[in-house]
């Protein structure tokens, strides 16, 4: 029913928002459900630095030892059990918690500082230790779950259970659509049998409790990017035009009958779902991509469905406005056997999402859109096999991993918070996964406090009753 | 939520100004207009919850509201200029002014002038509505011919006071298929739309509705509504979502409906079926809505942490459901505008803290597709049956070169040294009984969980040979076995070769050692073994060396093992201590809790500790929630609204009702006519204000139909849109339960979830009838819901769901534009429809129960000649459009461009707004 409510309701008030001068709580809303591509929505709280989000999410949880967390103290204590170094705080996962003792494991991996900066960054990332100076690094952050499931069902949707909308949900629900012919939030999943996958659940893109026009939009690699837009007749789209012609008339005898606003709504969707039938294969088109791209992402992006693909993807979407672009690449889960699986994981994702951010810049887009880089956890300094040898691996560890962030407003070559030499614990400027979505949130505009829904009795927030704004990652 | 002030407040309420300014009240309840702006912007810090109370100021209970502040008081009655609460709120200074700042809680002008009035009048305390007994309300009288019974009284006078008139009946037709979609989520067939157009009397009326409740259609349309409150799906909803069997229980739903069972044991047997005295097989089957939330079986999962999430799900979907609480707030800390505790939430979760289950079932759920505790449900040739083993009590049991000792749990044990080949005799009494099979259970040696079953030194066992002979003092006869299936089979050593008659091939488990693994075997007839007899097996081990068995035990069954064999699951008590979990934390128990009910709700002193005595307490008379909340839900379906907007909310912060006396009085009838499911429905659905037309009346600003001046209009559900097509054009399957199915899906869908290979789970397309199942049917799959569910709104039913949004989306059209399943429809509606004098009038009023009107009719016709013209110089377009789907066009003798037309026409129909609105 909200939709026909909320269409009446726009008709009775705006008459009434006409009528009384000032009507403030009427006349923001009223800005939003017109979707009249500003980026002003109910929920705007204060000018935004940001307009649109592309979030790179690296699903198991990229070793931050191994990648960004550079821990010299490592290799003198190489094999010895890591809680004779520091105590133990919280839990450990199933897999560890009957085992006598847990060796501390070097990186097998170089380290060197980059940029004016001087980000430490491993050599396993190139590209993007060549970019250090846009990033925006935390090493600080902290979750909760030590588990894949809740870990990535909290860190998309804040609660760790299912049942809550996720932050693309929450910001398509918030601030409204910026374009006509496209959805405002959209997922692409890298494909491909990566071992140590994690599952993608899609409620990691899901409404929750949200309506559910504000889900997420699986965009897919293939023929048919977005479910059920092509047609099993092979109509062209001449003649669609035509029989559109005739619902819309059929539909339209019907909003004369019934009174019914939904049929009017109804009558739009349909020349939406008419338009996205024109601009998603041009989305999804790279023939006017310059061999520059290919340069720049990486020859990876000429294949559909790789990471390289969808970061290309994601900048094509940013361009036509998308508020939302969510990409999951997987595989990061090295519990055993690290060294045979991290290059990979890292050669994957390194030169594309330098060539994302760098693209981003030279377009002028990065100013207004936010890139953030990450998993849902940390991998431990331990070893999660209890050997200490080549062929390490490493346990599920919450305690403390590293967020990259680029544009929107972030400090660029900003070096976040510090942990302990064994990378166990955070010891300065804790981000928690809450205080990360606050953040991301202010930079669109919103107060994360007040960004809520009313539902079960009470209203719901993203941060839940938690989070803090970090100003200090602001520029 | 905004719309709760700017839109005129109805049904007995007093009336404002329609602008929403200046107020001008009549009469001020507290229940009605204060309590919710105290609930909303007041208690998160002047409520239930003591951690956060601030000022010590408490405005959720009497005492504390008018309580004396130290020679002030928030509220002296009659007195606004002495109530402190008045000068807060009206406060413009930002260290005092009431909600502060930083709570980004305001009040509006008219919030604050109905507080004010309210402590003008005398700031009379009411107790929250919802608490307090439900009592006989007294049915008003009209002086109108207008009410066909009881509820159209209450709506009338409620219109009357608000000088609102009734909305004329609606059209015949219309209120067909309204009550067709409401009650069995299909359209009328267009006899019955015709029969009824000839007769559309009240008696008519009645004896339809009747019909329609005695169909199946009708307990699968309650069911749909039913599975969304319980949650249920075919799959466990964590990391990689495999798949379980519920579906016994789905159908044990239908079942019930289907019977017209009353509310109160329906509920009762969901709850605490396994608690009965001597629980039937159903009644165990039904304990399994309390198992329908997720699983996980992700690796280093801790298993107390998931057991006690699961136990919360267990409470609060209880709480949701039948007393329409939000308990959920309660498992962290005190409520926050509700009076109940963290004690009182405990003691809700000791009833399902007893379940016997894991919080990691372990991977080899994955095989059985269910976690314990589970029941064997067998389906066969007869109707669902649920098999129930028997253990056979071993008499004797003598090996050649080995000794067999009978154990006390009714096992045998091989001892001694290891031969390399053997054969057992085991004796067992059985006299008078009937069996139709056998069960083998093949236990780890050492007695515990895990080990091997086998005494060769691998842990494997080869059994060559079963027989089985029925032995009386003169006679010694073999049974045929004719059927064998087994929980794994090594490659090669198939359970059936145990049975050949061939001693050098058996049955073996390499692959599934380590650990119980069970083999069935039928008899060619049903055995009715005489008095005095006894049955006797023979196992020979002859081909492997030292494969021989080191621990089994046998089990009998009356029913045949036909696949699929099904375990499902269900409730089984376990004793275990609940403690209140700090924070909500299952490693931080606190004070020792025993189980019972809210301290605000009636006591639960004299009922048992148990969930019985929780299902008892229930549905007592005393209890104020249970019936309201549960005609509450019942009315939702048919007005797209419950009287009270909140569903899942008759707390603090929930709506009012619309109609409260109205509530009342359904929920006081519900209970005198012994929860009659029926009877209720048919009170609704036989009122004029249900038969009214539902044509919008804007003059009224009243969206939601709260004023009930008008029948409600609202888009179908995702599963009636589907099924609508499928059964105007007749290719909608009849068959009723089983396991669920996979209709037309595009490929990929189920590849988005990523699971690696050794996790993945395939999407098999299914065949002949089963693509043409409702949609009640399809397989449910929380992470991948079917993509045409989800686009209209279906919930992946991960939690308790008792309110589907609908929402309007492009993407919504897509599906009904390109979904094959509405251009195969399409197709067969326009070859079922192509030979009646007028195919378009015909095919339009079997998708719409209606005639179409000259300018509609005229619109089809322009289209189909236009798609005519165009499959006349394009046939290939033509035999396109005539071969989507798996079913095969029956032979006409129209040509391939007039019957491509025509399909066309009818995929118009499905796609018009009308045709998905149930008006």
């Amino acid at each position: 029913m909200n939709q026909e409510i909320e269409n009446l309701w726009l008709k009775m008030n705006r008459r009434q928002a006409l009528r009384t001068v000032g009507a403030g709580l009427g006349y923001m809303a009223l800005g939003s459900l017109l979707a009249d591509g500003s980026t002003t929505g109910k929920f705007s709280h204060h000018p935004a630095r940001a307009k649109r989000i592309i979030y790179l999410f690296q699903s198991g949880g990229p070793s931050q030892v191994d990648l960004f967390d550079h821990k010299p103290a490592l290799a003198q204590h190489h094999g010895s059990d890591i809680f004779k170094h520091v105590e133990q705080q919280g839990r450990l996962t199933g897999f560890n918690n009957n085992r006598k003792i847990l060796p501390v494991i070097n990186s097998k991996y170089s380290f060197a500082q980059h940029g004016e900066t001087g980000s430490w960054t491993s050599e396993l990332l190139p590209h993007m230790a060549g970019i250090a100076d846009d990033l925006c690094t935390i090493r600080s952050m902290t979750t909760i779950p030590i588990n894949h499931d809740p870990a990535m069902t909290f860190i998309q949707t804040g609660h760790n259970l299912p049942g809550r909308p996720s932050m693309g949900s929450w910001l398509s629900y918030g601030l409204g659509t910026m374009n006509q012919n496209l959805p405002e939030f959209v997922a692409l999943v890298s494909s491909g049998d990566l071992p140590n996958m994690q599952p993608l659940n899609s409620r990691l893109w899901g409404n929750g409790f949200l309506p559910g026009k504000h889900q997420g939009v699986r965009l897919r690699s293939g023929t048919e990017p977005v479910l059920y837009l092509n047609d099993p007749t092979g109509k062209t789209l001449k003649e669609k035009r035509s029989i559109l012609d005739a619902i819309n008339a059929l539909n339209r005898e019907e909003a004369n009958r019934s009174g019914d606003p939904s049929v009017d709504t109804r009558i739009a969707q349909y020349e939406m779902a008419f338009r996205m039938q024109t601009s998603v294969p041009e989305l999804a088109d790279f023939a006017n991509e310059p061999e520059s791209t290919y340069k720049l992402y990486g020859e990876d992006a000429r294949k559909p469905g790789t990471f390289a693909f969808n970061c290309l993807m994601a900048r094509r979407l940013a361009e036509r406005d998308v508020r939302f672009i969510q990409l999951y690449h997987s595989g990061w889960d090295h519990h055993f056997n690290l060294p045979a699986h991290l290059p990979k994981r890292c050669k994957e994702v390194d030169q594309a999402t330098a060539g994302l951010i760098t693209d981003l810049k030279q377009r002028g887009l990065l100013d207004d859109t936010i890139v953030v880089w990450g998993g849902e956890f940390g991998r431990s300094t331990y070893s999660q096999n209890g050997q200490v040898m080549e062929a390490y691996g490493r346990d599920h560890h919450p305690g403390c991993f590293t967020k990259l962030l680029a544009g929107g407003g972030f400090k660029p070559g900003l070096q976040f918070g510090e942990t302990d030499d064994f990378s166990y614990r955070v010891t300065k400027d804790e981000v928690s996964v809450h205080d990360l979505h606050a953040t991301l949130l202010h930079q669109l505009g919103i107060n994360h406090e007040r960004l809520v829904y009313f539902f079960q009795g009470r209203r719901y927030r993203l941060t839940d009753v938690h989070g803090h704004v970090v100003k200090k990652l602001m520029a | 939520m905004i719309l709760r002030w700017l839109l005129p407040l109805l049904g007995g309420l007093p009336v404002f100004g329609a602008t929403g300014q200046d107020t001008v009240a009549l009469s001020i309840s507290f229940n009605d207009h204060v309590r919710p702006i105290l609930a909303d912007k007041c208690y998160a810090c002047h409520g239930p919850d003591p951690e956060d109370r601030a000022a010590d100021l408490r405005l959720d209970t009497e005492e504390g509201a008018f309580a004396d502040l130290g020679g002030y008081r928030a509220i002296t009655p009659g007195d606004p200029e002495e109530s402190e609460i008045f000068w807060r709120i009206e406060s413009e200074e930002e260290d005092e002014i009431m909600p502060p700042p930083d709570s980004h809680l305001s009040l509006s002008k008219q919030e604050k002038s109905i507080i004010k009035q309210w402590i003008e009048q005398g700031a009379k305390w009411e107790n929250h509505w919802s608490f307090e007994p439900i009592e006989q309300t007294k049915v008003p009288t009209n002086d109108s011919t207008w009410p066909q019974n009881e509820i159209d009284e209450f709506v009338l006078s409620s219109l009357i006071q608000q000088s609102i008139s009734p909305s004329k009946p609606a059209d015949p037709e219309t209120w067909l298929r309204r009550v067709s979609f409401d009650l069995t989520g299909l359209p009328p067939s267009v006899d019955r739309l015709q029969k009824f157009i000839q007769d559309p009397s009240q008696k008519a009326r009645e004896a339809e509705v009747d019909y329609l409740l005695s169909t199946i259609d009708y307990a699968e349309r309650m069911a749909l509504l039913w599975l969304d409150g319980a949650r249920y799906a075919d799959s466990n909803g964590f990391q990689f979502d495999t798949a379980r069997t519920m579906w016994p229980w789905r159908d044990w739903v239908i079942q019930a409906y289907s019977q017209n069972m009353p509310y109160d044991q329906f509920v009762r047997e969901q709850v605490a079926g396994d608690l009965l005295p001597n629980p039937t097989q159903d009644q165990l089957i039904a304990t399994g809505f309390n198992r329908n939330h997720g699983y996980t079986y992700e690796g280093g999962t801790i298993d107390e942490e998931y057991r006690v999430i699961y136990a919360n799900d267990k409470t609060t979907t209880f709480g949701t459901l039948f007393l329409g609480l939000t308990l959920e707030c309660t498992r962290c800390h005190d409520h926050k505008y509700d009076p109940l505790s963290m004690e009182d939430y405990y003691s809700m979760f000791a009833f399902f803290n007893t379940s016997a289950e894991k919080g990691n079932p372990g991977q080899e759920s994955r095989a059985t597709k269910a976690s314990a505790p589970y029941l064997e449900v067998y389906s066969g040739k007869k109707n669902p049956i649920h098999a129930n083993w028997e253990q056979l009590k071993p008499t004797k049991a003598v090996a050649e070169k080995q000794v067999l000792k009978i154990q006390k749990d009714h096992s045998i044990q091989a001892t001694g040294e290891v031969p390399l080949s053997d054969s057992y005799v085991v004796n067992f009494g059985v006299s008078s009984q009937k069996i139709r099979s056998l069960r083998l259970e093949v236990l780890p040696i050492n007695g515990s969980q895990h080990g091997p079953v086998g005494r060769a030194p691998n842990g494997n066992f080869v059994l060559n040979k079963l027989e089985i002979f029925l032995v009386s003092k003169s006679s010694r006869t073999p049974l045929k076995i004719t059927e064998a299936t087994a929980t794994f089979d090594q490659f090669g050593f198939h359970v059936k070769q145990s049975i050949d008659g061939d001693s050098t091939t058996g049955w073996a488990v390499q692959g599934g050692l380590n650990k119980t693994q069970i083999a069935r075997f039928e008899f060619e007839t049903e055995l009715n073994i005489p008095t005095g007899s006894r049955l006797e097996a023979r196992m020979e081990f002859s081909s492997h060396d030292k494969h021989v068995l080191g621990r089994f035990r046998f089990a009998s069954s009356i029913w045949g093992i036909t696949p699929p064999n099904a375990l499902t699951m269900i409730m089984k008590e376990e004793e275990r201590e609940t403690r209140i979990l700090m924070e909500g934390l299952y490693d931080q128990p606190g004070k020792r809790v025993t189980p019972r009910t809210p301290a605000v709700l009636p006591s639960f002193d004299g009922y048992r500790l148990d969930r019985l005595g929780l299902v008892d307490w229930l549905v007592s008379k005393d209890n104020p929630l249970f019936a309201r909340v549960s005609v509450n839900r019942l009315w939702q379906q048919f007005f797209g609204y419950g009287l009270v907007k909140t569903p899942d909310n008759f707390g603090l912060q929930g709506e009012l009702p619309s109609h409260p006396e109205l509530l009342d009085w359904l929920a006081k009838d519900f209970i005198n006519h012994k929860w009659d499911i029926h009877q209720t429905i048919k009170k609704i659905v036989l009122s004029a204000t249900y038969g009214q037309s539902s044509t919008y009346r804007p003059e009224l600003e009243d969206p939601e139909n709260r004023s009930l001046a008008r029948a409600s209009s609202f888009r179908l559900p995702a599963e009636m849109i589907r099924d609508q097509a499928l059964a105007s054009s007749g290719l909608l399957s009849k068959k009723v339960g089983g396991p669920s199915v996979m209709p037309y899906q595009p490929d990929g869908v189920w590849g988005d979830l990523n699971a690696p290979p050794s996790h993945r789970e395939f999407y098999v397309q299914s065949k002949g009838d089963n693509l043409y199942r409702k949609s009640l049917y399809t397989y449910w799959r929380r992470a991948v819901l079917h993509p045409s569910m989800s686009t209209f709104d279906a919930p992946s039913r991960d939690v308790c769901t008792v309110e589907r949004a609908s929402t309007n989306t492009p993407l919504q059209a897509l599906v009904s534009l390109h979904d094959p399943t509405y251009w195969e429809a399409a197709r067969t509606l326009a070859v079922l429809v192509h030979q009646e004098t007028d195919p378009i009038k015909s095919a339009f009023e079997r998708v719409l129960s209606r005639k179409p009107s000259q300018k509609e009719f005229q619109l089809l016709g322009d289209l189909q000649n236009q798609r005519i013209s165009h499959y006349r110089k394009d046939l290939k377009s033509a035999n396109r459009t005539l071969s989507v789907g798996e079913s095969l066009p029956s032979s006409t003798k129209m040509e391939p461009a007039q019957l491509a037309g025509l399909t066309d026409v009818c995929h118009t129909l499905f796609n018009l707004s009308e045709t998905i609105t149930r008006k």
